[in-house]
């Protein structure tokens, strides 16, 4: 009898609290979410599942929870905290991007550029609400709408906070169809949301496979500190363009990057305990990450109306919101708000442009911030 | 006793101070372009690319063939097997 009520005092039901039971809920709702409204399921499924495990109270004595040292989680999550996991993704993703609209409108790269404004404007405004520069920083980042990059930059300045950053990375980049259309509509007249965009120039093979290489070494040549994640990106799509290293390619864009987001994710997920996780800090991590993301979109579509003021060709102005790096996610939701002006208007393919600039915006930002922060 | 729903980590204060104390604008202001100048330059780049691929042409040109040994269909294999059995057929 001692036993059982020993065994009765270490169940989850005796050392639940309404902050582990409130995270559970939150990781339902992911689940719920990426099931039935189909919200970046690939990432909300591993995280929700994630979320409810790490939520169970773990017993003292034993090793179970992602912060308890020895214990499986915590070997996963190494992945996570040394910065393991986010180059494999980008691996992945490298293998898997197509260069193509990118090579054949390369005006569109700049774009890209001015969607990074979220991540400096929102790090500005994370140093005002108190956060250390380095935290600042890590926060900032979420504007970028990249989860890799995110979790990448805060395992190096802010691993205290990794797991609301990449919480709040992740989340965002799942409402992408949600947060952009709004502020694209706000910003931009029906007359410009109908501009078509030119045919895109035939690109060579040529010129498909030269540029991971150049691509690289101007970027890693002036941030350095972007050096691995956009090392990896170039190196795997020299595997994609290269054509002779096909089934590395192949196994980088589907398996690797399918076992490394699950890991990722799954890991993300548990280490939101509530303990460490339901803090003030997470509350106002996840309001910039919203302001964060709004600037950058705002800031893509914005620099499209300021090129135009000088481009005989006009550009679409949605195609501006492409800029923050959630591929392909935003660059869909271009298509989808273009269409619903003129059903005719394709803008997918010319959107990919600034989104796959906006990853290598992104790296880079991370990059010089990582740099400029670890002194 | 429960842990607190929310932890207390450091307070923040909210104050411009902290802004200029971490200089955050001008490493938003460096940051934002230096991003600019390697897009600019990746932009650039891109922009002189069919002019140096069509100057490497002259001098390399593409290769019109498949870089990897095009696949033998099984029924490639099967004429190959065919024409080596009349051969051997022959030198018989």
């Amino acid at each position: 009898m001692e036993i059982l009520i020993e065994f009765l005092g270490t169940t989850g039901f005796a050392n639940l609290t309404f902050g582990n039971a409130l995270m559970i809920v939150i990781g339902i709702v992911f689940i719920n979410l990426a099931i039935t409204k189909h919200y970046e399921p690939l990432l909300l499924v591993p995280i929700g599942f994630g979320m409810v495990v790490g939520n169970i109270p773990s017993i003292s004595s034993m090793a179970l929870g992602v912060y308890d040292q020895g214990s499986v989680l915590r070997y996963i999550y190494f992945g996570v905290t040394s910065g393991l996991f986010p180059p494999l993704i980008f691996l992945g993703i490298g293998a898997m991007t197509d260069f193509t609209t990118m090579l054949s409108n390369p005006k569109l790269i700049l774009l890209g550029a001015a969607a990074q404004l979220g991540i400096f404007l929102t790090l500005i405004g994370a140093m005002y609400l108190g956060f250390t520069p380095g935290e600042a920083g890590a926060i900032g980042i979420i504007g970028g709408a990249d989860g890799p990059t995110a979790i990448f930059l805060s395992a190096k300045l802010a691993p205290h906070l990794l797991g609301a950053i990449a919480i709040a990375a992740y989340s965002y980049m799942a409402l992408v169809p949600v947060i952009q259309p709004p502020i694209m509509k706000l910003l931009t007249t029906r007359k410009e949301r109908l501009i078509r965009m030119p045919e895109p120039r035939h690109v060579s093979t040529r010129e498909r496979i030269i540029f991971p290489v150049a691509g690289f070494l101007i970027a890693a040549l002036i941030a350095p500190g972007a050096m691995t994640l956009l090392g990896m990106l170039f190196f795997g799509n020299l595997l994609k363009e290269s054509m002779v290293t096909e089934r590395l390619a192949e196994s980088a864009r589907t398996a690797l990057i399918d076992i490394v987001t699950i890991l990722l994710g799954f890991s993300v997920g548990a280490s939101t305990q509530a303990q460490t996780f339901l803090t003030p800090q997470s509350i106002l991590i996840f309001g910039l990450g919203a302001l964060s993301f709004s600037v950058a979109t705002a800031g893509g579509v914005l620099f499209a109306k300021f090129m135009n003021l000088f481009l005989k060709e006009k550009i679409n102005p949605l195609i501006g919101a492409a800029g923050v790096s959630a591929v392909p996610d935003s660059a869909r939701v271009v298509q989808m708000v273009g269409q619903e002006e003129d059903p005719t208007n394709f803008l997918l393919m010319h959107a990919m442009a600034p989104n796959v600039a906006g990853v290598i915006g992104s790296a880079v930002a991370a990059g010089i911030l990582w740099s400029v922060m670890v002194k | 006793m429960d842990p607190p729903f929310f932890s207390a980590m450091n307070p923040l204060q909210f104050s411009t101070q902290n802004i200029i104390d971490g200089q955050g604008i001008p490493i938003a202001i460096t940051g934002m372009l230096i991003v600019f100048c390697v897009l600019a330059l990746i932009t650039l780049f891109i922009e002189v690319l069919p002019k140096l691929t069509a100057l490497l042409e002259r001098y390399v040109p593409e290769d019109d063939h498949p870089t990897s040994p095009a696949k033998q269909s099984s029924s490639d294999d099967a004429i190959l097997a065919a024409i080596a059995f009349v051969a051997h057929l022959r030198r018989q």
